[in-house]
């Protein structure tokens, strides 16, 4: 157990840590030369495709390659059989009590069990020959009864996966106070079942790789666009008993992963070991139809919640049922409790609410699995609740300010353990709702909420409130009932010339921690950032997971702050004793080692680097000359963001179209580290989330067929479904980190789909009009208002 | 999502253009691309041979004269935009292009080739209908002319034969004043309904009136039973309203995962009266 104790957080001057700095990283993507996976060209390269099932259940009975394997240009054919010789799969679960642990073949040998599922790959001298040959694979399949979705898999009388009893994956309790006598007698209970639409991350660059076998060494060089590359090695070498010292792997620029990236894909098995067969390297970068059917999917659950209210709007319990459509395998590593199980551990966010009946349950279907996706678990339970809070403070004429205002739990109530043991120690969420509420004008707006209803126009105020438990490490993954070890490490070096290298597994899918990683590095080392290199794009580097969970600037900060102080104590040690002062004399800034308060007396960073590495005879006395460090770093306890949203819309009721006029955002993710990054951040996930709860939802029909197979139908926001944004900052800097840094990536995806749909809903509710089902399509929106009018 | 193999050519004139398409039922035009190259990625569709339309020039132009706009089959949505011709003579064209996918997609895609894949949802064939256009098909055998009312077939058909080519599209220029309504997803998306409507008024009376509904059945509808009814009326709101109930009370409307026929029907009255209302007060401006 790697835990770093609150004092063991190095502390260091922030001066590149604050500040707007150009990102390192743009001149490249700006200009076209940013290298993604698709660019990746090798001598004798191959490439990749691969057949799917087309149907969500069946039995292949029968399979014949002989055509495509003796079509020109192919090189090899594969089905299930065939890699199964070498691997059972993707072996998943959570290693808890009561949980039903998946094997999800590296291609499908006797059952498929969803559409889109691996079957058959062909690879040949192009993707276009591969696709050719693809097509003539005859397979005969025997269809099977289908679980279309959480209803059918909860009356399992056809069951979607032999390996899950009853359709159940995992079912838990994780808090059962008696509410039944607070529920029966509280002046208000608000409640209601909430469907969150099933959507995709839909990372601009899809998944891929490329993989070379060099057979002479048996070394497996591994391309991959993925968000843990680390990770990913050693469940290569676990899941294919290949070495793990025999493969690298390497990341070059990703183009967004939102999570998506964050597993380990069959598709990723089964290039591996084809690149092996052949000896040969072979590149498979998926399409966009792939990407839709196959790469996991996200958020799909049903959340049954109600809020017991008093007189004065005090919340005074909570029930919440929360049930995943989880897809036919769990994913990995995270499981099918991605969802869910997470969902009903952060219930009562930033509220007081001292009762809580909180239970998740994972079904199995027959559809692609549930995956990671920014706001993991969140953004589901958040929205249900959010909304059930405007309801409540409509009913009880209250704002939804001041409803919030007397629930929240506020500074003086530190350290507040929540219903769900939740041990909330900062956190400026009174303050946030304050902001919000200057923000937005309210009082401006009720009037012209009033004005507008009176020309038969309807526009709404949604508001949400949260906190994120960013950073997440082992204490935060146990908290979610997932008792995993998690860390990652840090190599720093001072180089000769007294620049800085940086080598991690944080590598970058576009969040900007080529420059985050450098802006901390360059303080804690009194360097200017343009010293400091960043290197994450091999696991020839330090080891670690990798970048998600709103965790790399909390993991890199602490990770590189650690390493640093290692050197920073050499480097004062040899500068006291060369310029005849105590260590502790010593300072390092402005790229200068010097004594404290007098700037003239030291020297360059380069100097004493090259006496380090140059001059014996300038060394102290049994020195140790290795001005390279490697630490980790894994954060003491839980790491609390917060912050809130707040939408503005228009619905037109005659035809449900919905106008956002305004997203109002306000985030406290302690000392920003470069706030123009955190904007973007911002930015990028009220984006999404947007999309996620107005325009994206894949959609099945009852046997299981995804019928949203393209953008055409898969609707992501564009630029012009996206409305002014506008940003607020609080700080609360958290003790457990170096510069006081939290993570904040998840942020938008976790709250500002409740915003939007809390808007929605309260711009309607005159007309005694709630929508609880994602997407808000203008349809649904129209049929809302039909049934209200019948 | 390759293209599978295809042949491909690039012919100079119409004539040959119509021969190559004789020679071979499976080949077909290429315009612009921006519906074909996708279904062909998607190896929705295989044709031996793509004829590629892009050099002939003749296919390019917009001309106006004896009371009518002749609009080539190669002219893209963004040169259709940016006609002052179509905004003086063919304002429904104006308006609706506008909603036609995104600036990208303008550039590349072309009236003809939008009209020949005949999707329902699209605004040309709906704009076409409107505006009682001739559709001007070229064979082998020489030039043969069809009413707008008489091209489209149903969804993603049309009277072009094989071997044929559309090439050109004439409109009458209109003496009604006209307003274009349409709800969709996103901005630049295909239509979930449209509507447009054209009002000929005197003295405030409706002397002639034509409304076409979008995106509500297999092809543009006219909706002649509500153009009736307003002969003779102010188009006050109150009729608009009346207009559009007629228009739409035995539509047979289609439900997708994009909105129910519930959805397109009801909705189809409110585009119908919102057009209505907006020719109406275009006229008196």
């Amino acid at each position: 157990m790697n835990k770093v104790l609150k004092s063991d957080v190095a502390q260091f001057p922030l001066n590149a840590i604050g500040q707007s700095i150009l990102r390192k990283e743009d001149p490249k993507l700006l200009t076209g030369r940013g290298r993604y996976l698709a660019d990746i060209t090798l001598p004798g390269m191959l490439h990749a495709a691969f057949v799917r099932s087309p149907f969500a259940h069946a039995k292949i009975t029968h399979i014949d390659v002989a055509a495509a394997a003796a079509m020109d240009g192919v090189e090899l054919v594969w089905t299930g059989t065939d890699t199964q010789r070498f691997t059972q799969g993707v072996r998943a679960g959570q290693n808890c009590d009561n949980y039903v642990h998946t094997t999800q073949p590296a291609m499908a040998h006797e059952i498929v069990h969803f559409v889109g599922e691996t079957v058959a790959i062909v690879v040949a001298a192009s993707r276009r020959l591969a696709e050719d040959a693809a097509e003539l694979i005859d397979i005969d399949y025997e269809e099977l009864p289908v679980v279309a979705d959480i209803a059918e898999a909860n009356e399992a009388s056809a069951i979607a996966n032999a390996e899950i009893p009853d359709n159940i994956i995992h079912h838990n309790v994780r808090v059962a106070h008696d509410v039944d006598d607070t529920f029966a007698n509280a002046a208000l209970v608000v409640e209601d079942v909430f469907y969150n639409n099933r959507v995709s991350a839909s990372p601009m660059e899809t998944r891929g790789c490329v993989v070379n076998h060099e057979w002479t060494t048996g070394l497996i060089t591994f391309w991959s666009a993925t968000q843990i590359p680390g990770f990913l090695r050693t469940m290569l070498a676990n899941f294919l008993q290949i070495p793990e010292h025999t493969i690298e792997v390497i990341t070059p620029q990703v183009g967004g992963g939102f999570g998506q990236k964050a597993h380990v894909h069959v598709e990723e098995l089964v290039i591996c070991l084809c690149a092996r067969e052949l000896s040969q390297p072979i590149s498979w970068v998926e399409d966009r139809q792939e990407n839709l059917l196959s790469a996991t999917h996200a958020k799909h659950q049903i959340n049954t919640m109600a809020i017991a209210v008093d007189n004065d709007g005090r919340f005074l319990a909570l029930k919440n049922h929360a049930t995943t459509d989880s897809g036919a395998y769990n994913c990995f590593p995270w499981s099918a409790s991605i969802e869910s199980k997470i969902g009903v551990g952060t219930c009562t966010g930033v509220y007081k609410i001292p009762l809580v009946r909180g239970e998740s349950l994972e079904v199995a279907t027959n559809k692609c699995l549930i995956g990671a996706y920014r706001g993991v678990g969140w953004s589901a339970g958040q929205t249900a609740r959010e909304i059930l809070i405007d309801r409540a403070a409509r009913e009880l004429k209250l704002s939804p300010f001041e409803i919030r205002r007397r629930n929240v739990i506020r500074t003086e109530d530190f350290p507040y353990t929540n219903a769900t043991d939740l041990r909330i120690h900062e956190g400026t969420f009174l303050e946030t709702i304050d902001v919000l509420e200057r923000m937005v004008d309210y009082e401006n707006f009720k009037q012209r909420q009033l004005d507008a209803r009176a020309v038969g126009k309807y526009i709404g105020l949604g508001l949400s409130i949260f906190h994120e438990l960013g950073g997440i490490g082992t204490r935060t993954n146990s908290y979610f009932g997932n008792p995993v070890t998690t860390y990652d490490s840090s190599t720093v070096r001072v180089d000769p010339t007294g620049t800085v290298t940086v080598t991690t597994a944080l590598a970058s899918s576009g969040q900007g921690l080529p420059t985050t990683l450098a802006q901390i590095a360059a303080d804690a080392l009194g360097v200017s950032v343009d010293k400091v290199v960043i290197r994450a794009e091999s696991t020839a580097n330090a080891y670690g997971l990798g970048t998600f969970a709103s965790r790399a600037a909390v993991f890199g900060a602490g990770s590189i702050g650690r390493a640093a102080d290692v050197l920073r104590t050499k480097i004062k040690q040899i500068a006291g004793h060369m310029l005849e002062v105590s260590p502790e004399d010593i300072v390092l800034e402005n790229d200068t080692v010097h004594v404290a308060g007098v700037p003239a007396r030291g020297m360059s960073m380069a100097e004493v680097a090259g006496a380090i590495y140059f001059a014996e005879s300038a060394h102290p006395e049994n020195f140790d000359p290795t001005l390279e460090a490697t630490a980790t770093f894994d954060p003491a306890d839980n790491i609390l963001a917060n912050g809130g949203h707040a939408a503005i819309v228009e619905v037109d009721i005659e035809t449900g179209i919905v106008r956002i006029e305004k997203v109002f955002a306000v985030e406290d993710c302690g000392q920003m580290i470069n706030p123009m990054i955190v904007e973007g951040q911002m930015r990028g996930g009220i984006a999404q989330a947007i999309g996620a709860t107005m325009l994206e939802e894949l959609v099945h029909d009852e046997n299981g067929q995804l019928v949203t197979t393209t953008f055409m139908d898969y609707l992501l926001p564009s630029a012009v479904d996206v409305p002014d944004i506008e940003i607020e900052h609080l700080t609360t800097p958290s003790d457990l980190v170096p510069g006081g840094i939290k993570g904040l990536g998840e942020s938008a995806m976790i709250s500002a789909p409740a915003a939007v749909a809390g808007a929605v809903n309260d711009a309607l509710a005159c007309l005694g009009v709630s929508i609880t089902r994602g997407a808000i399509t203008p349809s649904r929106i129209f049929e809302a208002l039909q049934n209200a009018q019948t | 999502m390759k293209f599978p193999a295809f042949a491909y050519a690039r012919p100079a004139t119409v004539e040959e253009a119509v021969t190559l398409l004789a020679s071979d039922d499976e080949a077909r035009p290429l315009a612009g691309g921006q519906t074909l190259l996708p279904i062909l990625a998607l190896r929705m569709s295989m044709p031996s041979c793509l004829v590629d339309l892009n050099d002939l020039e003749e296919l390019k132009s917009i001309t106006v004269g004896d009371g009518v706009v002749r609009v080539g089959a190669m002219v893209t949505h963004a040169q259709n935009l940016a006609s002052a011709e179509h905004r003086t003579h063919l304002p429904l064209l104006s308006a609706a292009v506008r909603h036609v996918a995104h600036e990208a997609i303008r550039t590349r895609g072309t009236i003809g080739g939008s009209l020949a894949h005949a999707d329902a949802a699209a605004e040309m064939p709906l704009v076409v209908t409107a505006l009682e256009a001739t559709m001007v098909i070229v064979n082998q055998q020489g030039e043969r002319r069809v009413a707008a009312s008489d091209f489209f077939g149903g969804h993603f058909t049309t009277a072009i034969e094989a071997g044929e080519l559309l090439t050109a599209i004439e409109f009458p220029i209109s003496d009604h004043r006209w307003a274009f309504e349409e709800v969709a997803r996103r901005p630049g998306d295909f239509a979930l309904v449209m509507a447009a409507a054209g009002l000929k008024l005197n003295n405030g009376a409706c002397e002639s009136a034509r409304i076409t509904l979008g995106s509500v059945a297999d092809r543009p509808l006219r909706a002649t039973e509500a153009e009736t009814f307003l002969v003779g009326k102010s188009v006050t709101a109150g009729v608009a309203a009346e207009a559009a109930q007629i228009a739409t009370q035995d539509l047979k409307s289609h439900g997708d995962i994009h909105a129910s026929a519930e959805y397109r029907r009801t909705v189809a009255g409110t585009m119908v009266k919102r057009a209505l209302t907006r020719a109406a007060m275009e006229q008196s401006a």
